[in-house]
């Protein structure tokens, strides 16, 4: 499954990866179609807005957890979501979708 | 005394070390290419390239010949029983397959394996439940250690296959094989070894494991991907039949029926994979080094190096055997609080790097062995792996557990 999404002024496609799927929860890798450049401060903020728990950010990486849900996101744009429930590609990229605050979005099987 | 070995020399066949930045610790997924395969590969396709077995002119026999090479270099580094046989395929997922698909099963039948396998050596019979054939599953101690019995626990007089790996791809443990073959035989029943991890890892002689069919991908030995074998005993040969149908594989076809050719032509239905064949001839004699009494006590020095640094580590569990040389040279561990996943992207991203994170293909063996259902984080050693780069690893891990805190 694929999200088609505004990111800035670029339309951008991030496509996700089920790593893991056990009792109902998914881990996912989401990854743009290039390389972005994610500010993870910024990043860091939004997630405390959205009710994370931010455990370390810096230039390299970002780290937050909100209850079970695990995030590991990175500047390229690629985010780790281990946690995901219901355990569902298309729960995963909306949940990208609200993290990365992106806008115009559209899934694609 | 241990044979010195130069990981820097070994280092030297294999040329993405230079060309590419990260620390590469996942040869148990696929080894990395040594310059004599990608010299061959390129030149079968670049001044070689012909069909085998079946065109008339010379170029055609070339490299039939060449791909016949590399049978017999595998049947003697494999030290393949005389009546045995190689059959080249797509890589020990499809051989295992192809066993599955082989045998003239009955419902009733059963099926032994272990809760140490990769999936390939799982779905493949679990599959066969549709024609009322049973997979019973044999549990391992926690540390992966299998005892005989527990494998013959569950083996009765329906019981036709017993399947099992060669080396735990999660926890780099050997059952005892041989010893299980032996008494399979004794039984009259087949014995499949999923030679996948072994391979490349592991010194295989196939007249002592004693198997009736041996699967292996040649990736996972410093070849090209693509192409595996099934190595056949004449047990096996007798009892099952070519699962893969078309050209090639026969000696007569008519309007009733056809007649297959003897193995191993009988069982490669189709066009082989040449150049594969042919490249993974140019690996052999790294293979070997690879395998060879010293490179392996060299890995499993860097191995002892990588379990004694993380079990030193608080909220770091390492899984698999105490004694490092029962890994072969795969540790997987799982940091406290944090996602298999996590730490894998962190220590490519951050560290660069790479390692397997998951359920690497074994979700029984996480669940209900390891007790860790949502995977670990593997690293896997080769001969080509220097004490620094192991060293890096254990820099990078005390770093996560620290910045956990």
């Amino acid at each position: 499954m694929r999200l088609n999404a505004k990111f800035g002024d670029e339309i951008v496609c991030f496509m996700t990866y089920s790593l893991c799927s056990e009792d109902g929860i998914g881990d996912y890798e989401c990854f743009p179609h290039k390389e972005l450049t994610l500010n993870l401060a910024a990043l860091g903020e939004r997630l405390t807005g959205l009710g994370f728990d931010i455990e370390g950010v810096n230039e390299q990486i970002c780290l937050a957890r909100k209850g079970n849900l695990q995030l590991t996101a990175f500047p390229s744009g690629r985010v780790i979501l281990e946690g995901v429930s219901p355990d569902a590609p298309d729960v995963a990229l909306k949940l990208l979708a609200d993290v990365l605050r992106l806008e115009e979005t559209r899934l694609e099987e | 005394m241990t044979e010195r070995f130069s990981w820097q020399s070994f280092r030297e066949f294999f040329p993405i070390l230079q060309a590419r930045k990260g620390i590469y610790l996942d040869s148990a997924a696929t080894t990395l290419t040594p310059q004599p395969v990608i010299e061959a590969q390129n030149r079968y396709y670049a001044a070689e390239r012909a069909t085998v077995g079946r065109s008339s002119y010379r170029a055609a026999t070339a490299v039939s010949g060449l791909m016949e090479q590399t049978r017999v270099g595998l049947a003697q580094g494999l030290n393949l029983p005389t009546d045995g046989v190689i059959v080249f395929c797509a890589g020990a997922t499809l051989a295992l397959n192809m066993v599955a698909l082989a045998a003239p099963w009955q419902p009733g039948d059963n099926v032994v394996a272990t809760l140490l396998e990769h999936h390939s050596n799982l779905l493949p019979w679990m599959a066969l439940r549709s024609r009322g054939v049973e997979l019973r599953l044999a549990r391992p101690a926690p540390d992966g250690a299998l005892a005989v019995g527990e494998v013959f626990r569950w083996v009765d007089s329906h019981t036709r296959a017993i399947a099992i790996t060669g080396a735990s791809n999660v926890l780099g443990v050997s059952p005892p094989v041989a010893d299980i073959c032996a008494e399979a035989r004794r039984r009259d029943i087949l014995c499949v070894v999923d030679g996948a991890q072994a391979l490349g890892h592991t010194a295989v002689n196939l007249s002592e494991m004693g198997c009736d069919a041996f699967t292996a991908s040649a990736h996972k030995a410093f070849g090209p991907t693509g192409i595996g074998l099934l190595a056949l005993s004449r047990r096996a040969l007798e009892r099952l039949s070519p699962p893969l149908l078309g050209g090639g594989m026969v000696d007569t076809v008519d309007g009733d029926g056809f007649r297959p050719k003897p193995a191993p032509e009988g069982w490669e239905a189709g066009t082989p994979h040449v150049a594969g064949a042919i490249a993974w001839g140019a690996a052999l004699p790294i293979w070997q080094l690879g395998v060879s009494r010293a490179a392996l006590g060299y890995v499993d020095e860097l191995t002892a190096m990588l379990l004694d640094g993380l079990r030193q580590i608080e909220g770091v569990t390492v899984t698999g055997p105490a004694e490092a040389s029962a890994h072969h040279g795969i540790v997987s561990f799982a940091l406290a609080g944090m996602g298999a996943h996590r730490v894998g992207a962190m220590l490519d991203e951050v560290f660069g790097i790479m390692v397997r994170a998951g359920q690497h293909c074994a979700m029984p063996l996480h669940r209900e062995v390891i007790g860790l259902p949502r995977g670990s984080v593997r690293a896997s050693l080769a001969p080509y792996n220097s004490p620094e780069e192991v060293r890096s690893l254990l820099e990078a891990v005390r770093w996560m557990v620290k910045a956990s805190k």
